[in-house]
């Protein structure tokens, strides 16, 4: 298979990009921002129907020289992990388009050039096989979502997207210099599988492994780290959030799993404890700031944190369950978290207010909204088949298996996931009809429906039939426990697996 | 004769300078000067690479190195002259003038970068900086430009003076001036241990400090590079970085090499003071030349990086960083002088809504500047520490790092200012297309070289 097809998917949005730089009708711009999305969306699809899932090896792999001074390749390929997030990433971008189609009023072009080139960049960071090229692409994508933020979102979003910048920045900044010491340990090699061979010094690990876990650990955010993230959610426009919590979010983890864990196993089990009771700490922690929220889009945010604190749970479990559930919960919480911020956002499009305070009795009002509503709250919740449940629960087989009292604390925080979720469905779709936006609300159109059904598909799709999807994971899966973690983990395959499969 | 065939380019501009000064009296078309300055550049830039070898007694060479240095040089000189064509920017009644200055200026630079040998690298440096006086305070009718020239000459004599104090402490303790023999003489641990040799070290130092304002010496930048004309300030802020840190560095790293801990000491305390102080003063400023000024301080003491690790790699790391730096900086003065009060922060206010083009270039060096990929900013850092962290420097990386960081701040605002706040109804471009097609090229430079470093990068 020579059809260097992910250069292609990574160019696709740059063309478009390009083109619309000489475009000044605002309809042209969004329809050429919409095909070009739609184009790498379908352009992605094969990678999904030719995969290989029986191997762990990167494949669709091209390799050219990229600064041979110093051995830097453009190398890009996809294992079982990657390959699924690349997909999420040209979805969510499609879906970003379509709901930004009214919301965006000014500076039309440089949104959707924006949203492009946060496209490739988020897909670089996943598809890249050089540690260069990886953070090239890991800092490139700050700049657009600066810009969402803080160009067109909310009344405080000069501070936010600042804040933003400055968090991520200085996560990502400390990584580099541990790629330089890296470079230099793996005798003059940017080649991630090459590193991934290394058997670096303990000592040496443990200074790594904070500097890459630090950088990741900001963009998942994990707790203490998750400060920026209710604000950059809350001031960001809904393609930022969708974006955000569709797509951003994951590469920390992802980081973990391509980087933290394969480069230095050592130091990885030495701060094992520590990141699972940070994990926790994140559920619960997160949970309970969402019961207070007030606004919409907060509640969601800081649902997120709690969220995200069950995926890193997952994947600190070292079971081979437990990581698949964290990364399969990746991908729902993308799913169904990006849904309810397209939900959040054309009521907000609507009534311009997001508190939750102005809501109610939505339920007779707008019935093909509140149909779409409560399936992904349902979703969220984790009901089962749904996919949220099948995340959950793998992640909780694996953090039972790991350490009994790990499982009980995530179970508290999927207990008041449930009562925020119910509580603000019940204040948003029972009661009476706020008299502020009683005249503003009218259902959901045409456009707004198509958005959000591929996402509801999908919800089902997962809900039912895990097993197609973590059949992609499961080898990569399998041979990181396998060859990084053989000794100390357990790599339990529950009968339920049978299942999975 | 083939002791003026390695310096003929260098006469050739002197040639040049003179022959301009003088029909400039006659001639008021400043289009033609503009073409003749650029072609005598560029000959001379050509005729360079043709050259290679060393004359009187080695005391000046010419190396694939000396080539790129000069061509980094030449060009710079070239965009000046090109953004300056505009009469805004210089006065029409000494137009001349300035061309010659800039172009005695930039021999000046070539003879410091070819040198080996202390005494021609003082010449060089005399004859470079007694141009920039006076081309620093080329508005002899505004207060700030005077102020600038003074202050500039004030500081820049004495370290000149320094410099020549220096070169006859080592002289005195080594009975050369020249690199090599230096370099020999250091054999004898009598000279190592001499105090007149080491102070005489440390005045070298003090000169280079002086000159690419590495902090505490730094005083002069700011007002200087405010108060100079724009186009001058992009000009000062670029070329004679680029001649110094080569032919200083030169010097450092090619002939101090046998006692290079204690220097070694020296520089590494200095970059931290300007890593750290650039940084932090570039924070707090409310004029945009006088943020740059801060920010090529800190720019500076990351370039010192290179110096400090001692070997051939640093110094083609720096030689990236200075294209790097040349084209980011000569972008971001070419943005602050097509405006009309440009220095002023304001003026950004809302640029993106009333300029969005002008806006995005403007913004693209900024991030370049900050290093954030895919600029070539990012490319010439990451080459910098990457032979820092080979040598060893990874602590001194770090706090590079930090102050990368905090420079963020500096830079994004300049972008947050542009997109996120409202227009002044005043802010106005005032240069020609010609201009903004220049800006416009280095921008789209910024962008190609950093997604292409191998273009550059040998």
């Amino acid at each position: 298979m020579n059809f260097p097809i992910l250069s292609l998917v990574l160019l696709i949005p740059v063309i478009g990009a390009i083109l619309m730089l000489f475009m000044k009708n605002s309809t042209l711009i969004k329809s050429t921002a919409l095909i070009f999305a739609l184009i790498d969306f379908f352009v992605s699809l094969p990678l999904w129907f030719l995969f290989d899932k029986n191997s762990h090896s990167m494949q669709f792999v091209e390799v050219h020289p990229w600064i041979p001074f110093i051995n830097a390749k453009y190398a890009v390929g996809v294992d079982g992990i990657s390959v699924l997030f690349v997909l999420l990433s040209t979805l969510i971008t499609v879906i970003s388009v379509s709901v930004s189609w009214k919301a965006i009023d000014k500076k039309v072009k440089e949104f959707f050039i924006m949203i492009l080139l946060m496209e490739t960049s988020m897909i670089g960071v996943f598809v890249s096989l050089d540690l260069l090229l990886f953070y090239a692409f890991w800092e490139a994508m700050l700049i657009p979502m600066f810009l969402l933020i803080g160009v067109w979102g909310g009344p405080n979003r000069v501070y936010a997207s600042i804040k933003f910048v400055l968090f991520t920045f200085a996560g990502s900044v400390l990584m580099l210099v541990s790629i330089l010491v890296l470079y230099f340990a793996g005798g003059h090699t940017f080649d991630i599988l090459e590193l991934t061979k290394l058997n670096l010094p303990v000592n040496m690990q443990i200074f790594l492994f904070i500097a890459f876990t630090l950088a990741f650990a900001v963009k998942v955010p994990m707790f203490p780290l998750h400060t920026w993230l209710p604000d950059a959610h809350t001031e960001a426009p809904t393609a930022g959030s969708v974006i955000l919590a569709g797509v951003l979010l994951k590469l920390g983890a992802y980081g973990f799993l391509r980087f933290s864990m394969p480069f230095f196993p050592e130091a990885t089990l030495m701060f094992l404890s520590l990141l699972q009771v940070l994990s926790v700490v994140a559920i619960v922690y997160g949970a309970f700031v969402t019961l207070k929220q007030t606004d919409l889009k907060r509640l969601i945010a800081y649902s997120s944190v709690s969220h995200m604190g069950f995926v890193t749970l997952g994947l600190f479990t070292l079971t081979q369950i437990g990581m698949l559930g964290g990364i399969l919960q990746m991908i729902n919480h993308g799913i169904v978290t990006g849904a309810l911020f397209c939900l959040v956002g054309m009521i907000y499009e609507r009534t311009h207010t997001r508190q939750i305070a102005d809501y109610g009795g939505l339920k007779p009002a707008l019935p093909i909204f509140i149909l779409f509503y409560t399936f992904f709250t349902l979703a969220a919740i984790g009901l089962p088949g749904t996919n949220s449940f099948m995340g959950e629960f793998l992640i909780l087989c694996g953090a039972f298996l790991r350490f009994i009292p790990l499982g009980a604390f995530a179970v508290i925080g999927i207990i008041l996931g449930t009562t925020y979720m119910i509580w603000l469905y019940y204040r948003v779709a029972y009661g009476n009809l706020n008299e502020k936006i009683k005249d503003l609300i009218y259902d959901l159109g045409p456009r707004e429906i198509l958005t959000l059904i591929p996402l509801l598909l999908l919800v089902l799709y997962i809900g039912f039939q895990p097993g197609v999807f973590t059949s992609y994971m499961q080898s990569s899966v399998s041979n990181l426990i396998a060859t990084k973690f053989s000794s100390t983990t357990i790599a339990h395959t529950l009968p339920l697996v049978g299942w999975l499969r | 004769m083939t002791m003026f065939k390695v310096i003929a380019p260098e006469l050739f501009l002197i040639a040049c300078s003179i022959s301009i000064f003088l029909s400039a009296l006659f001639i008021k078309n400043r289009r033609t000067f503009s073409i003749l300055a650029i072609l005598g550049l560029l000959i001379a830039g050509v005729w360079k690479y043709s050259l290679h070898g060393a004359i009187f007694n080695l005391s000046f060479s010419v190396d694939s190195f000396d080539i790129l240095g000069s061509w980094i040089i030449i060009l710079i000189a070239v965009y000046v002259i090109l953004i300056s064509i505009d009469d805004i920017a210089i006065p029409n009644t000494s137009y001349g003038e300035f061309l010659t200055l800039i172009l005695t200026s930039v021999v000046g630079m070539l003879f410091m970068i070819g040198s080996r040998d202390l005494i021609i690298l003082y010449l060089g440096l005399e004859t470079l900086s007694l141009s920039l006086y006076i081309l620093c305070s080329f508005y002899r009718k505004d207060k700030l430009s005077s102020e600038a020239g003074l202050k500039y000459y004030l500081m820049g004599t004495v370290a000149t003076a320094i410099l020549l104090y220096g070169i006859a402490l080592i002289y005195g303790a080594t009975g050369t001036t020249n690199f090599y023999d230096i370099t020999k003489s250091l054999s004898s641990t009598k000279v190592l241990t001499d105090p007149m040799f080491i102070a005489g070290v440390v005045a070298v130092i003090v000169t280079f400090s002086f000159k690419s304002s590495v902090i505490p010496f730094h005083a002069w930048t700011p007002d200087t590079y405010q108060g100079a004309p724009t186009p001058i300030t992009a000009f000062l802020a670029t070329a004679p970085k680029t001649a110094l840190l080569l032919a200083f560095g030169r010097f450092f790293i090619g002939s101090l090499i046998p006692i290079w801990i204690e220097p070694k000491t020296v520089l590494i305390v200095l970059s931290i003071f300007t890593m750290v102080g650039g940084n932090l003063l570039a924070l707090s400023q409310k004029n945009v030349k006088r943020m740059l000024a801060f920010s090529s301080v800190s720019h500076v003491g990351y370039m010192l990086l290179g110096i400090i690790v001692g070997t051939q790699e640093g110094l083609s790391a720096i030689l990236t960083y200075l294209i790097a730096y040349a084209i980011m900086n000569l972008g971001a003065f070419g943005v602050v002088f097509m405006l009309k009060n440009g220095d002023d922060m304001s003026t950004y206010n809302g640029l993106a809504k009333r300029y969005p083009y002008l806006a995005g270039i403007m913004m693209i060096f900024m991030f370049s500047l900050a290093g954030i990929p895919p600029t070539v900013g990012f490319i010439a850092k990451f080459q910098l520490f990457l032979a820092a962290v080979n040598a060893g420097l990874t602590s001194l990386v770090i706090i590079a790092v930090l102050m990368t960081i905090t420079s963020a701040f500096y830079y994004l605002r300049i972008v947050m200012n542009m997109y996120m706040k409202e227009p002044d109804a005043e802010t106005e471009v005032i240069s020609s297309d010609f201009t903004k097609g220049l800006v416009l090229s280095l921008s789209i430079l910024v962008i190609v070289l950093g997604t292409l470093p191998s273009i550059f990068i040998h």
